[in-house]
């Protein structure tokens, strides 16, 4: 008896010890991330970052690819009759 | 020892040993700076005081507590009736000494407060002599063991600062009592042990673990031999009284004790601040702390020597243990894990140690400011330490040897010694020779703003229209320091021309600076210096930034 229970207690002991350093451990980082990507520091980097890739944009010639400035164009003259016929 | 001429010698020197010790504490506790809690504390003893007071019908005492209590106010602090949970056996009995003594300045009321917090820690190391003498039967290793657990900088620097070295201090005598109930199961050694650990845990709730490692030996105790009808009785009653003196000297919990003791579980998650902290030169928030954090912390702000005879002492006492484990067998005429008392005491300390440091570990308990949390892990440390010299000495007294031993020992405390001088009275910010220089701000600074009232002399002493004309000089904060509260520190005929303005740079001549930050200072830039300011003064010890103080070159 005393030996089954030093050894159920043991392996319990080692299957937590094996989850948290396992298992655990993608949780704890997928939290990590989580909490780091609502974090206001990233959403200040991110804002940031537009402010920069507009900048950029402004200053260049040609910012959109052809085929983009058409399929946008062509999107938003969608959009536009879609609210005209309502 | 059974030469009385003997013992006398040895009596003498311990009596020296520690005269010298409480000499040197009590005559540098001026020293200190105030630290960032203090005024909290100071008003949670008074708001306490009050609250025990009302059951009484000393309604002078009562009255003169009540406007002590009111009259401590600051936009900093944290409102007491909220975070009620805090222990009262250090803050009650200092707030009513200062009334009992009448102690109205400032100054004199913290220095009062830092002078009781070394008396406790004082009283510690003699417990730790005690427990070390206990165990190991031998004055040489105990007064060894007890400089190892004096001589851990940051610990004697906290030491003036009670919280945690308060927590460290009770421990110290909850274990103390805990190898006496080992020693022999009596009722006197229980109910002391109930006591102490109940003091422990209304200290710090982390305490708990004392009644818990009690419990656990009681139960490999049972699964050993069945027990007598005695023992669980005894054992019974332990616990029942671990909960009476804590529902009795802990006033937070007499109007729902067992609500109240739930909730003080609850508000671990709750009301520990959840900030970003510098860690390796990074800021990592405090709720994902790495897995290296602790270990890290310790490693380099713990004195090389301590760090080497703990893992020596850990890895023969691991060995030992695992072996005594891997052997269990279903009948056995010595007790499966310890085959002494002594082996059951080092068991206690190992398992004690071992499992709070893979708790906190793994289930990412929130830290901050170092390992300032679980300074008390340094009388496991301590306990591992003295039990590596131990094996020390066993094997070299066949070679008579000691005398080369006791030097070494006495070398490598001397150089301690000097690095603490060096850091005087900034102990509690101390490095280790494994951070390189370069390194040494990659960590938090000075957390307990400690520099803050020497930063604001130095700021006084300096500009020249407070100095002649007694004009009010404005200082801003580029850090997560509460620099208000350095003012309590300084004079009072000082205080009235010191205007504190937090970030508000624009209005301010000065700026007071530390390497203490809640925010990721890569992104967020509100503790930016201005460019119109420049760097005036510096405390720098052993590398570590202490403080910064900027001038607005705008205003003359």
């Amino acid at each position: 008896m005393k030996l089954f229970i030093y050894k159920t207690l043991f392996v319990f002991l080692l299957i937590y010890l094996l989850f948290q350093l396992t298992i655990g451990l993608v949780v704890k980082k997928i939290k990590e991330e989580i909490y780091n990507f609502k974090s206001k520091e990233n959403i200040e980097l991110l804002k940031k970052k537009i402010r920069i890739e507009l900048n950029y944009a402004i200053k260049k010639d040609k910012y959109l690819d052809e085929n983009d400035a058409k399929l946008i164009n062509d999107f938003l003259k969608k959009i536009k009759s879609e609210l005209q016929n309502q | 020892m059974s030469n009385p001429k003997i013992k006398y010698y040895y009596y003498l020197i311990i009596f020296f040993y520690f005269f010298s010790f409480f000499t040197i504490g009590i005559l540098t506790a001026k020293d200190y700076g105030i630290h960032i809690e203090e005024k909290f504390h100071r008003s949670n003893g008074f708001y306490w005081l009050n609250y025990v007071l009302s059951f009484t019908n000393l309604n002078n005492l009562k009255e003169i507590s009540l406007i002590k209590f009111k009259s401590i106010s600051d936009y900093t602090l944290s409102s007491v009736a909220y975070y009620n949970k805090y222990g009262i056996i250090f803050d009650v009995p200092a707030a009513l000494i200062e009334i009992l003594f009448n102690i109205n300045e400032p100054k004199k009321f913290y220095q009062l407060r830092h002078i009781l917090s070394f008396i406790i820690f004082f009283i510690s190391t003699i417990f730790f002599f005690k427990i070390l003498l206990n165990r190991f039967k031998n004055i040489n290793i105990a007064i060894l063991g007890t400089t190892f657990y004096i001589l851990s900088p940051r610990i004697y620097g906290d030491s003036f600062l009670y919280k945690d070295i308060l927590f460290l201090s009770i421990c110290t005598i909850s274990i103390y009592s805990f190898f006496k109930v080992i020693d022999n199961f009596n009722y006197r050694n229980l109910i002391f042990f109930a006591l102490f650990s109940s003091l422990a845990t209304s200290t710090r709730i982390i305490g708990i673990f004392l009644p818990i490692m009690f419990l656990i030996i009681t139960f490999l105790e049972i699964l050993y031999r069945k027990p007598k009808k005695d023992f669980i009785v005894k054992n019974i009653l332990c616990l029942l009284l671990f909960f009476l003196f804590l529902i009795i000297h802990w006033p937070y919990l007499w109007s729902s004790p067992f609500n109240n003791f739930l909730l003080v579980f609850k508000s671990i998650k709750t009301d520990l601040v959840n900030i970003k902290i510098l860690f390796n030169g990074i800021f990592i928030s405090n709720e994902f702390i790495p897995y290296s954090y602790l270990p890290r912390w310790i490693v380099i702000s713990t004195p090389t020597i301590h760090i080497i005879l703990f893992l020596i002492g850990y890895y023969f006492i691991f060995k030992r243990f695992l072996i005594k484990f891997i052997k269990i067998e279903e009948c056995s005429k010595n007790h499966d894990l310890w085959h002494s008392l002594n082996e059951k005491k080092d068991f206690i300390i190992f398992i004690s140690l071992s499992s709070i440091f893979l708790f906190c570990i793994i289930n990412n308990v929130k830290l901050y400011n170092g390992w300032r949390l679980l300074y008390f892990l340094n009388i496991f440390f301590v306990y591992i330490i003295t039990y590596c010299i131990y094996l020390f000495f066993i094997k070299i007294r066949l070679k008579n040897k000691i005398v080369y031993l006791n030097l070494f020992f006495a070398i490598s405390f001397l150089i301690i010694v000097q690095r603490m001088a060096l850091y005087h009275p900034y102990q509690s910010l101390y490095f280790n020779g494994f951070l390189s220089k370069e390194n040494k701000n990659s960590y938090e600074g000075d957390y307990y703003g400690l520099s803050t009232s020497k930063a604001i002399l130095e700021i006084l002493k300096k500009d020249k229209e407070a100095k002649e004309e007694n004009k009010i000089i404005n200082i801003g904060v580029a850090s997560h320091t509460p620099l208000q509260r350095g003012i309590e520190f300084i004079d009072i005929n000082k205080k009235d021309l010191v205007r504190i303005v937090g970030q508000e740079f624009n209005s301010a001549k000065y700026i007071y600076k530390n390497n203490i930050s809640e925010v990721d200072i890569n992104y967020n830039k509100k503790y930016n210096i201005p460019e119109n300011f420049k760097k005036i003064d510096e405390l720098i010890v052993d590398g570590i930034i202490i403080y910064e103080i900027y001038k607005n070159l705008k205003i003359k």
